[in-house]
């Protein structure tokens, strides 16, 4: 499959479809909940994979955004960048996720006594080149990349999401593509 | 460069990506549901002469007769479809108020042992809301439930009528309070908008708390990055007022799941600074000998289903943080023990005001 990086116009454009959708939602339409599925799924599941880090964690996270959109549509006030709205809810999400688990096992401990979780998760990501990604950036510089590249959003937009400096969005951006070309090069992936 | 390496990412991202569409769509049906229970409840059909006939009636009786007539017999709740509004009342007496439009009372129904002893002889159907809470809260205050040192009250309304949640939970949070204006007393209260459903009720059963002090829990839950579900049977056992210091200390929800009225101060006897000062005292050193320092209020660590104030500690020149437990009513120490090399919940905003 061959999928191609959006313009500003269908970006733009993609924006005005969610928040139609999410209006629609709001008045109880149903069916227009797969319609958004079907637009943001990827944007909302590599955001996911890009702060998780791992498929099983990043499909959970996915369902649970779904359904907090779903559930507070209505609260959503359009201003033409739903996607960031979108994001917060799924960023509140992983906090909650992480911060369940560290309490739970013990963040560094639930991970760091898993010898086999790379190997698991080289089985479950299909995707050489993403697998490659996963390994190379770190959470930050996925999370960016994810955001820009999947979702669309602009640097400063991003930048105001994740309360960071327009600067330092900028530069993990532009590492993380200096790191991934590298990556192209070398492991020829 | 980057066209070819955008598009090989967005490609990447594309491949992997799940399809949950199914799974997704079916537990938003589920939401749906509990979104959408209170809209099939039928209205009441009560004519506004009757209404107001019974309204007078009832207040002649609770005027005249006075608020704990034991040998009135509480009249047979309304069926709880009729309602349109639903009222739940914790302090710790709890109970349930169900409305019509015009809010008059159709049922009060306690929800604990001492809400049967609080509503034993009072015939509140018929009455106005206002009416009722005047009764209700007096009485609370009356029976000492209610006081200038235990001020705190959850307000939980479920009502299918949406668009108006804030305006009435504002009106309702201001009458509570009219029953003290001659007094220096002013209640604390949470007032929240609720969603009921039976699965709600079940689990509330379960606890054996009011569907409002769960649903509060479950905005704990969410809201506050330390408690997660398997601290609800723990809070479950904790006081309105404690839980009301632990919610209305939380981080600013992004987005705030329902409408929310929060009114009024917790009345904590042993302010901050205090709490600091006992530490010091303990452990025989003076604010000069503090490097940094943090006091919260969460849960005891102890089990004994009570918020306390944590007063994280670090000395000079020693690299360790202590923790200290101690009670906001008493100002005795519960208990200290060394921590590791953070103080807890970093993301909980730590107390100001002490200074040397």
């Amino acid at each position: 499959m061959i999928v191609f990086a959006l313009t500003t116009e269908e970006i733009q454009d993609k924006n005005d479809r969610i928040e139609e959708l999410l209006s629609l939602i709001s008045d109880g339409d149903t069916a227009s909940m797969g319609l958004l599925y079907d637009l943001i799924k990827t944007d909302v599941f590599a955001y996911a994979l890009s702060k998780t880090g791992n498929k099983l964690d990043a499909d959970d996270v996915m369902q649970d955004t779904f359904v907090k959109i779903y559930k507070y549509a209505k609260q959503y006030k359009p201003k033409g960048k739903p996607m960031a709205w979108i994001i917060t809810i799924e960023l509140n999400l992983i906090r909650r996720r992480f911060q369940l688990k560290s309490r739970t096992v013990g963040f560094d401990e639930s991970f760091a006594n898993t010898p086999s979780r790379e190997n698991v998760e080289e089985k479950i990501i299909n995707n050489a080149f993403l697998r490659e990604l996963l390994k190379t950036l770190n959470e930050e510089e996925r999370e960016v990349i994810s955001l820009h590249i999947v979702s669309g959003m602009k640097h400063r937009e991003i930048a105001k999401l994740l309360q960071k400096p327009l600067s330092t969005v900028l530069s993990k951006y532009n590492r993380a593509i200096k790191k991934l070309q590298l990556v192209v090069k070398e492991k020829n992936v | 460069m980057n066209h070819k390496l955008k598009n090989k990412i967005q490609t990447a991202y594309e491949s992997e990506t799940p399809d949950n569409r199914e799974r997704i769509l079916s537990a938003c049906e589920n939401e749906i549901q509990v979104a959408t229970f209170s809209d099939t409840q039928k209205k009441p059909k009560w004519s506004m002469l009757f209404r107001r006939l019974v309204s007078v009636a009832t207040c002649l009786i609770l005027f005249g007769v006075g608020l704990f007539v034991g040998q009135i017999i509480p009249a047979p709740s309304e069926p709880v479809q009729t309602a349109e509004t639903r009222v739940y009342l914790d302090v710790n007496p709890s109970l349930e108020l169900a409305l019509d439009k015009d809010n008059v009372v159709l049922s009060c129904t306690p929800s604990n042992t001492d809400a049967e002893t609080l509503l034993n002889g009072m015939k509140l159907e018929g009455v106005e809301l206002k009416t009722a809470l005047n009764a209700i809260v007096g009485a609370m205050y009356v029976n000492g439930y209610l006081s200038s040192e235990d001020n705190s009250m959850l307000i939980s309304v479920d009502s299918t009528n949406e668009n108006n949640t804030n305006d009435f939970l504002t009106y309702i949070t201001n009458q509570v309070n009219e029953v003290f204006t001659n007094s220096e007393m002013e209640c604390a209260i949470i007032a929240q908008a609720v969603q009921t459903d039976e699965t709600l009720r079940q689990r509330a059963d379960e606890q054996g708390i009011s569907v409002g002090k769960l649903y509060l829990l479950d905005k704990m839950v969410d809201s506050i990055d330390f408690i997660t579900k398997e601290d609800i049977s723990e809070l479950a056992g904790m006081s309105i007022k404690d839980l009301n210091l632990l919610y209305s200390a939380k981080p600013e929800e992004e987005i705030k799941p329902s409408g929310e009225v929060i009114s009024g101060t917790v009345n904590v006897k042993v302010p901050t600074e205090d709490a600091v000062i006992t530490v010091l005292t303990e452990v025989g050193k003076t604010a000069d000998d503090v490097e940094e320092y943090r006091v919260y209020l969460l849960p005891s660590k102890h089990g004994d289903k009570k918020v306390v104030y944590v007063v994280s500690i670090k000395f000079n020149n020693d690299d360790e943080w202590y923790r200290y437990e101690v009670d906001y009513q008493t100002g005795e120490i519960i208990q200290n023990e060394e921590e590791p090399n953070k103080p807890p919940h970093d993301n909980h905003p730590p107390k100001d005001g002490f200074d040397d």
